[in-house]
């Protein structure tokens, strides 16, 4: 039995003669989480939409629990979560509307639906604005209405691409504690992300994309001991530190300009 | 001063832009009301010259004073102003939807001075710019020696400037809908003024419309507006056509009050918010009794639920249904057979219905890539939203047309034959609305425009499209009309074709072309936000 929940192999996606993604191959274990960083524009989105099947890829294979994804792969989307960047929100249904009708296309009970979605809503303190049109929603709330879509109904593989930008730090803590108690329920999960803290926290394994291709893949508890300096043998001492270490080439991130 | 005066530079050349893109900034609604109004305008002149050449009938327009020139100059002048004004309506709106107030409000300019800039720019108006110069103009064609007369003139002229500044700032602060009803108004109150105008502000009309029209009941008035025609007294229908104009801008003002102050109530006052819940409820997503006699799968309920969602909360829409009821009211009026007039109410309706299924996926917005990411066929996205839009459809046109067969000849066969046609009606809407959604997904609504020129061109496709179906219904009706039972039979057959084009040949044409699309719809979709529902 395959141990790999999502498997890329050699994968390359190019729009308009620009290269998204170069020969891209990383796994991810099964309850495992995988935190993807890079600079913007790196490919991250491109990555996440090409696993999730919203796009089609040029080369390469994208496996995800042992079959073939591709944008008709109806049983495996049955078992994953996806928290696209461009949220999938419908604005003109209520909150709870929009959320039961998410729970109907993933079939999930319908004794269930109300429960899981009322306490979710608790969680997230959005249950007295259940009744409001997601369009009211400001951009954090429309965040967390997106994250609670996408795990309603428990599913074994969770996407989530940018799930932490625009939400409050307490909602960020509530997140935080949702993503672990997948994990223990052996859900595997791809975070990307700028918040390189968080994802140091949270992940087993990290990668970092750059011009489409996977620069750094390791685990978390290896960023402690990955040398920086071969002559001091000095180590690194955080993932922000590797980050900045190679990507920093193309930002001239040093030369504040002097007018400023 | 200079900030304001960048300011004022600024909004003017948003302006002139916004002007410059009339054509992309208009809105479909906008766009047949101007469409309407111009039509009017030119028909009645174009009648009141004939009445006047052809006859030496003195009319209450002209006061008697049979003057080509100033038959020639009230076309242009009313043409002009009614331009002007929606020109002036749709930069009003265009400034209050695209201009972030947020962006000058960050810079250090108080209050007042804003309001100051605001009025400025008004002044400022590119159409007033446009308009003036016209105005003038035809104060010299029209001959006004008299100084009291060009005092007179001077102050309708700021009369009309009054007007631009009223309506641009209550477009700002106002429903989207009444403002194009308060566009629809001032025409008509400009047109007033041009005929004050030009009979030299003379005409006692009040005493003439209070002796000669007792009775303002809207039927009498289009039998008196048909009679009018037949006897050749273009200028009396045209008068009366104006009076019913007022009548049904009198109900649509009413209508959109009342749903102001329902939707007002409805979030203050707690007994109305739980009764809406209570009759929302029995459609909600759990219960869904209605769908369940009809056996569709979760999802396809999901769908359909969630449509009439959409649906219900849909200003347009409900503008859709009122212009619906407005053509079947005027359709009823008609001296044709009944079953033709059955017939027409029917393909009417379908027509207002028609941009509906044309924005399958402009309505879902950024949703709809929910659909490429949960476990939903993407076959059966198309099948679904299909099935719902014949589902709407019904919930709205059956009762607009057991309506009409109430007030026309109710009997077994007009039941007959609503049946196919409506059949075929179903079909035609499925086959455009998808051809038309697959093709532009986004471009068939003006709400968001610029760099939009699709819209453009699916407009006309539509209406020939859907013209063509209507087209061969009447053939159908035309050869065969003889023999009832034989136009029934043809009907029929006319429906079954249908039903055999779409379900075996271009059903399946369609989902391959969404599957082969899907890419550019999701891109049209998520880049272009629209704003149907404010």
């Amino acid at each position: 039995m395959n141990k790999y929940a999502i498997s890329v192999i050699n994968v390359s996606k190019k729009y308009n003669h620009t290269c998204a993604l170069d020969n891209v191959s990383f796994n991810l274990a099964k309850g495992s989480c995988l935190g993807l960083v890079g600079p913007n524009g790196a490919g991250k989105t491109t990555l996440v939409d090409s696993i999730t099947g919203i796009i089609n890829i040029d080369s390469g294979g994208i496996f995800v629990l042992e079959e073939e994804m591709n944008l008709h792969s109806i049983s495996i989307k049955n078992r994953m979560g996806i928290l696209p960047q461009e949220l999938s929100l419908l604005d003109y249904l209520k909150c709870n509307e929009y959320l039961s009708f998410v729970a109907q296309l993933y079939k999930v009970d319908k004794q269930q639906i109300d429960n899981r979605i009322n306490s979710l809503l608790r969680v997230f303190g959005l249950y007295q604005k259940k009744d409001k049109l997601l369009c009211e929603f400001s951009v954090g709330m429309r965040k967390k209405v997106a994250f609670i879509a996408t795990i309603l109904h428990l599913p074994e593989i969770v996407i989530l691409d940018e799930p932490f930008e625009s939400v409050d730090p307490l909602s960020v803590v509530i997140m935080r504690k949702i993503i672990i108690r997948l994990l223990q329920k052996n859900t595997s999960i791809l975070i990307t992300s700028h918040n390189l803290d968080m994802i140091e926290k949270l992940c087993n394994e990290v990668a970092i994309i750059k011009d489409g291709k996977i620069i750094y893949n390791s685990d978390t508890k290896d960023i402690h001991s990955k040398i920086k300096n071969e002559l001091t043998k000095e180590t690194y001492n955080s993932l922000e530190e590797i980050f900045i270490d190679m990507t920093k080439q193309e930002q001239d991130g040093d030369v504040i300009p002097s007018w400023l | 001063m200079k900030i304001l005066i960048s300011q004022i530079k600024l909004i003017l050349k948003q302006k002139y832009r916004a002007f410059l893109y009339l054509i992309k900034y208009r809105n479909d609604a906008l766009y047949i009301i101007s469409l309407f109004i111009l039509i009017i305008l030119l028909l009645s002149n174009l009648l009141s010259s004939i009445s006047i050449l052809n006859s030496p009938v003195m009319s209450i327009l002209f006061g008697g004073n049979h003057n080509r020139r100033l038959l020639i100059s009230t076309t242009i002048s009313t043409i002009i102003t009614t331009i002007w004004l929606l020109l002036s309506t749709i930069v009003g709106i265009n400034l209050t939807q695209n201009l972030n107030k947020k962006f000058f409000l960050r810079f250090p300019i108080n209050t007042f001075n804003f309001a100051i800039l605001n009025l400025s720019t008004q002044l400022f108006d590119i159409g007033l710019l446009i308009v003036a110069p016209f105005f003038f103009f035809l104060l010299y064609i029209l001959n006004i020696d008299s100084i009291i007369n060009v005092i007179y003139s001077l102050v309708i002229f700021l009369m009309f400037l009054c007007i631009l500044i009223c309506t641009v700032n209550v477009i700002k602060s106002l429903n989207y809908y009444l403002c194009l009803f308060i566009s629809f108004f001032l025409t008509f109150v400009n047109f007033v003024i041009i005929y004050f105008l030009i009979n030299g502000l003379m005409i006692n009309l009040i005493s003439e419309y209070t002796t000669k029209y007792f009775s303002l009941y809207p039927p009498l008035i289009f039998i008196r507006i048909i009679d009018n025609i037949h006897f050749g007294n273009y200028t009396v229908a045209f008068e009366e056509c104006a009076i019913l104009l007022i009548e049904f801008c009198l109900i649509f003002i009413i209508y959109l009050f009342t749903l102001r102050s329902i939707s007002k109530n409805i979030t203050n006052d707690n007994r109305l918010l739980n009764l809406s819940r209570s009759l929302l409820h029995k459609f909600s997503f759990n219960k869904q009794p209605m769908l369940k006699l009809l056996s569709f799968t979760r999802q396809e309920e999901a769908f359909i639920i969630k449509d009439i969602f959409y649906i219900i909360r849909n200003h347009r829409i409900k503008t859709w249904f009122l212009l619906i009821l407005i053509s079947v009211y005027l359709i009823s009026n008609l001296q044709i057979d009944n079953l033709l007039k059955h017939i027409i109410t029917i393909s009417i309706t379908f027509i207002i219905l028609l941009p509906l299924a044309c924005n399958y996926f402009a309505f879902d917005n950024k949703g709809l890539l929910l659909y490429f990411i949960t476990p939903i066929s993407l076959k059966n996205v198309l099948t679904n939203k299909n099935k719902s839009i014949v589902i709407i459809c019904l919930l709205i046109s059956i009762p607009i047309i057991i309506w009409d067969l109430v007030i026309n000849s109710f009997s077994l066969y007009f039941v007959l034959i609503t049946i196919p046609i409506l059949v075929y009606q179903l079909y035609c809407i499925i086959i455009i609305g998808s051809a038309i959604s697959l093709y532009f997904p986004y471009k068939v609504d003006y709400e968001k425009i610029m760099g939009q020129f699709n819209p453009v061109l699916s407009q006309p496709y539509i209406f020939v499209s859907f013209m063509l179906s209507q087209g061969i219904l009447a053939l159908f009706i035309y050869i065969f009309s003889q023999n009832k039972l034989i136009l029934l039979l043809s009907i029929f057959s006319l429906s079954f074709i249908s039903f055999i084009i779409y379900s075996l040949l271009l059903k399946h044409y369609f989902i391959n072309i969404f599957l082969r699309r899907k890419t550019i719809i999701i891109k049209e979709i998520t880049k272009n936000e629209i704003i149907l529902y404010e």
